[in-house]
C-alpha cells in the first residue's frame, strides 16, 4: 500500500511516515499543498493523509482539485474540530476526518478501513481456501493457525486480497509496495511471492504469465 | 418577582383612581349643594310672598274692644288671597296664626295637624325660616301697634305669631333623584377612567416587559437576542437602543473571547499531537538509544513550542484582565532597544540579516521588561520575515513629544488586505503555520497590548516587495 502524507509540521510528518512504514506501508511525504497535489495527481496512492492548514494551498482546496481527477481515499487530519469544519471536510470529498491530537492506533485503523472500503471490501476478513486474512488485525491464519509474516509480505497479501480475482501487474506491485528509493528493477517482489507460496501453498498466489499475479 | 403593591402599574392605577375619585366627589357634592340651595331659595321666596298676605290679613288696626286681658286680632282674607292657600295638593302652602298667648287664632284647612306655636325669642321682623321634617316654614312675630317691619319685637309687644309653610317632599325627592343621578354618573365616569388608566398603563408598561423578556433571554445565554421596538422616538425606545448597543458590545466581546479560546486550543493541538504521536510511536516496539534520543528531541521541541504559546497566552490574558499594569519607572528606550538588538544578533547572523541601529537618548516612563518584549518581538519578526541577506533598521528618536521606536525591514511586505488585521490575535499573513515562531501569531498582539498599556500607539506601514515599518510611540517622560 502506498500512502501520501501531506503535513507541514516537520516533526509530525517524520513521525507519521515512520509509523506508517513500520506498519508495512510505502510512504511518500509532502510539506505543502502544491507539492502534495502534484504528487497525488501523478501517482496512484492507496490513501492520502491530509492536513488542512497547509502553506501555499490548503487541504480543502487540494482535495477539491484532486477529486476532479482521482478517487484516492483521503483521511483528513486537522486541528480544527468544529462541526462545520468536519462537514466541510467530508462534503469536499474526504473519506474520513480525524482531529489532532488523535491516537496513532486509531489513525492506522481508520486508514485501513478507508483503503478496504475503497477497494470494495467492506468485510475486514478475506478467506482464500483455508487461509484467513484479517485485514483489521493485520494477521493471516492457515487452517486456524496464525502464520508469522514480515511487514512487506503482509502488505503484498493485503494488496492482492483487496483485489481478489483481478490480475495485479508487477508494476502495480512495485508502485504500491516499494519505497520510492528502492530499486524497481530488483526481483524483490518475486522473492516475497516465493516465500508466501512456501507458507500457504502454490495455489495461494497464481501467476498469469506475461500479465502478473492473481489471488482467486 | 414583582411584588403586587410595589408594581409600577398598580401604583399608577391607585393614584390615578384616587385623584379621579376626589375630583368627581368634589364636583358632585358642589353641584348637588348648588341645586339644593337654588330649590330652597325658590320655596323661600314663595313663602315670603304668602307671608305678606297673611300679615296684611292680620291687619294693622287694633281691635276696638279693649276689654279682655288679651287683645284679639282681626283676620280677614279675600277669596283671591284664600286661593293661595287651602290647596290640598302636595306642595301646597298653609298658614297658622296664633295669638301672643299661644292660642291658635286661624289656620288654613291644609295645615298639618299638631303644629305648635314656634318659640319666639328675638326674631327679625323679616321672619325666621325653619325646616321641620318634610315641611319648610316661615315664622313671623307681628308686633302690637307697631307698623310691620319697623323694628324687632319682644314678648311685651307681641300681638300675634304667623307661620306660613309648605311641604317640600317633592323637592326633597327631586334632590334625592339628583343625588342618585350624580352618583351613578360619577361611578360610570370613574369606571371609564379606571379602564382607560389600566389600558394606558398597560401600553406604557408593555415595552418594559418586552425589554425584560429579552434581557432574561440574554441572561440565559442567548446573546444574539435584541429588543425589538418599533417606536424608538420615546424614552423607552432610547433605553432599548442603549441596551441593544450594550448587548452588541457584550456579544462581540464574548465572540472575540470564544474565538480567542478556540484559536488558542487549536494552536496547542499540533504540538500536543507531536508529543503524543512521538511517544506512541516510540512505545510500539523496542528502539535503539539513538531513536529514543531523537524521539525525546522531537518531544522537547514540541513542548517548547507549547511553552512559548502558553506564556504568550498568559501575557495577553493578564493584559486583558488589567493585572499586569506596567510597573512604571524612568527607563531609557534606546538602552532597551540596544538589549533587544544584542539578544537577536545570533538569529540575524543565522538568517544572514544585518542589523543597523540609530539611537537617540530618550527617556520614557514604563516597565523595562514589557518594553523589552515589544522591542524583541518587533525585531525578531523583522529578522524572521526578512529576505535572505536583507537588513533591519532599528531607530529610537523623539518626535512631537513622543518617544518613537521604529523597526524597518526589507522583507516581502504585507499585502494591503492583511494590514488592518495584523495586530489581531492568531492572525497570520500566511494562513498556515509554515513559519513556526515562538508566538503563533500572538507577537504583534502582545506588542500592541503592551504599548497601549503604556499610553502609546502602534502603527504599521508596508509596501509589498519593499518591506515593512513598525512604529511604536510612547509619551515622553515629563522632565521636572
Amino acid at each position: 500500500m502506498r500512502i501520501l502524507v501531506v503535513e507541514d509540521q516537520a516533526d509530525l510528518r517524520r513521525i507519521l511516515a515512520k509509523t506508517l512504514r513500520e506498519e508495512g506501508y510505502a510512504v511518500d511525504t509532502a510539506a505543502d499543498g502544491v507539492e502534495g497535489l502534484t504528487m497525488a495527481q501523478e501517482a496512484d496512492y492507496d490513501a492520502l493523509v491530509l492536513d488542512v492548514m497547509l502553506p501555499k494551498l490548503d487541504g480543502w482546496e487540494l482535495l477539491k482539485r484532486l477529486r476532479q481527477i482521482k478517487k484516492t481515499p483521503v483521511l483528513m487530519l486537522t486541528a480544527r474540530d468544529t462541526v462545520p469544519d468536519r462537514i466541510r471536510g467530508l462534503d469536499t470529498g474526504a473519506d474520513d476526518y480525524l482531529t489532532k491530537p488523535c491516537n496513532l492506533d486509531e489513525l492506522l485503523a481508520r486508514l485501513r478501513a478507508i483503503i478496504r472500503r475503497s477497494a470494495g471490501q467492506a468485510k475486514p476478513v478475506v478467506e482464500v481456501g483455508d487461509v484467513t486474512i484479517d485485514l483489521g488485525a493485520c494477521t493471516v491464519r492457515k487452517a486456524g493457525h496464525p502464520v508469522v509474516l514480515t511487514a512487506r509480505e503482509y502488505a503484498l497479501v493485503e494488496f492482492l486480497a483487496l483485489r481478489r480475482g483481478q490480475v495485479v501487474t508487477r508494476t502495480m506491485l512495485y508502485d504500491h509496495l516499494l519505497e520510492a528509493d528502492e530499486d524497481t528493477l530488483s526481483n524483490l517482489i518475486d522473492v516475497h511471492v516465493y516465500n508466501l507460496r512456501k507458507k500457504f501453498g502454490p495455489q495461494f498466489i497464481r501467476t498469469r504469465r506475461g500479465l502478473g499475479y492473481i489471488m482467486e | 418577582m414583582i411584588v403586587f403593591h410595589k408594581s409600577i402599574r398598580w401604583r399608577l392605577q391607585a393614584w390615578h383612581s384616587l385623584v379621579l375619585l376626589i375630583v368627581l366627589a368634589a364636583f358632585g357634592v358642589t353641584a348637588y349643594r348648588l341645586v339644593r340651595e337654588n330649590h330652597l331659595k325658590r320655596v323661600d321666596a314663595e313663602l315670603q310672598r304668602r307671608m305678606t298676605i297673611v300679615i296684611a290679613a292680620v291687619g294693622p288696626r287694633p281691635r276696638p274692644a279693649p276689654l279682655g286681658p288679651r287683645p284679639g286680632i282681626a283676620f280677614r282674607l279675600s277669596p283671591e288671597q284664600q286661593a293661595f292657600f287651602d290647596d290640598a295638593g302636595l306642595g301646597s302652602f298653609y298658614y297658622v296664626v296664633w295669638l301672643s298667648d299661644g292660642q291658635m287664632r286661624r289656620s288654613s284647612s291644609n295645615a298639618p295637624p299638631g303644629i305648635s306655636m314656634p318659640e319666639i325669642k328675638s326674631t327679625p321682623s323679616s321672619g325666621t325660616l325653619r325646616a321641620r321634617g318634610e315641611f319648610r316654614e316661615l315664622t313671623v312675630a307681628i308686633p302690637r301697634n307697631l307698623p310691620f317691619g319697623s323694628r324687632s319685637t319682644n314678648d311685651v309687644f307681641l300681638r300675634a305669631v304667623a307661620v306660613v309653610g309648605c311641604s317640600i317632599t317633592t323637592t326633597l325627592d327631586e334632590l334625592d333623584h339628583l343625588a342618585w343621578g350624580f352618583s351613578a354618573a360619577g361611578g360610570g365616569v370613574l369606571l371609564l377612567g379606571l379602564l382607560t388608566g389600566w389600558w394606558l398603563s398597560a401600553t406604557a408598561i408593555k415595552p418594559i416587559s418586552a425589554i425584560s423578556v429579552t434581557a432574561k433571554s440574554i441572561a440565559r445565554g442567548n446573546l444574539s437576542e435584541r429588543i425589538e421596538l418599533a417606536d424608538t422616538e420615546n424614552e423607552l425606545g432610547e433605553l432599548a437602543r442603549v441596551l441593544n448597543e450594550t448587548f452588541d458590545r457584550l456579544q462581540s466581546a464574548y465572540r472575540r473571547q470564544a474565538q480567542f479560546t478556540a484559536d488558542a486550543s487549536h494552536e496547542l493541538r499540533t504540538p500536543a499531537f507531536v508529543i503524543l504521536a512521538q511517544a506512541q510511536s516510540a512505545l510500539k516496539r523496542e528502539r535503539t538509544p539513538a531513536e529514543y534520543r531523537n524521539g525525546f528531541e522531537v518531544c522537547q521541541r514540541a513542548a517548547q513550542q507549547m511553552r512559548g504559546l502558553i506564556e504568550a497566552l498568559l501575557i495577553l490574558a493578564r493584559q486583558d484582565a488589567g493585572e499586569s499594569k506596567p510597573v512604571c519607572q524612568p527607563c531609557s528606550l534606546e538602552a532597551i532597544a540596544g538589549e533587544a538588538v544584542d539578544l537577536l544578533r545570533p538569529l540575524a547572523f543565522e538568517r544572514n540579516v544585518s542589523i543597523h541601529s540609530e539611537f537617540k537618548s530618550v527617556t520614557i516612563s514604563g516597565d523595562t521588561q514589557q518594553l523589552r518584549q515589544v522591542a524583541v518581538n518587533l525585531l525578531s519578526n523583522a529578522i524572521q520575515y526578512n529576505k535572505l541577506g536583507g537588513s533591519v533598521k532599528v531607530i529610537v528618536t523623539d518626535e512631537n513629544g513622543y518617544a518613537v521606536l521604529t523597526v524597518r525591514d526589507t522583507g516581502p511586505g504585507i499585502p494591503a488586505d492583511d494590514l488592518p488585521h495584523i495586530f489581531a490575535r492568531f492572525y497570520r499573513v500566511d494562513k498556515s503555520r509554515a513559519s513556526t515562531g515562538e508566538h503563533a501569531g500572538l507577537g504583534l498582539a502582545i506588542c500592541k497590548a503592551i504599548v497601549q498599556a503604556h499610553g502609546g500607539a502602534m502603527e504599521v506601514f508596508s509596501q509589498v516587495g519593499e518591506g515593512t515599518v513598525f512604529t511604536a510611540r510612547f509619551p515622553l517622560m515629563q522632565t521636572a
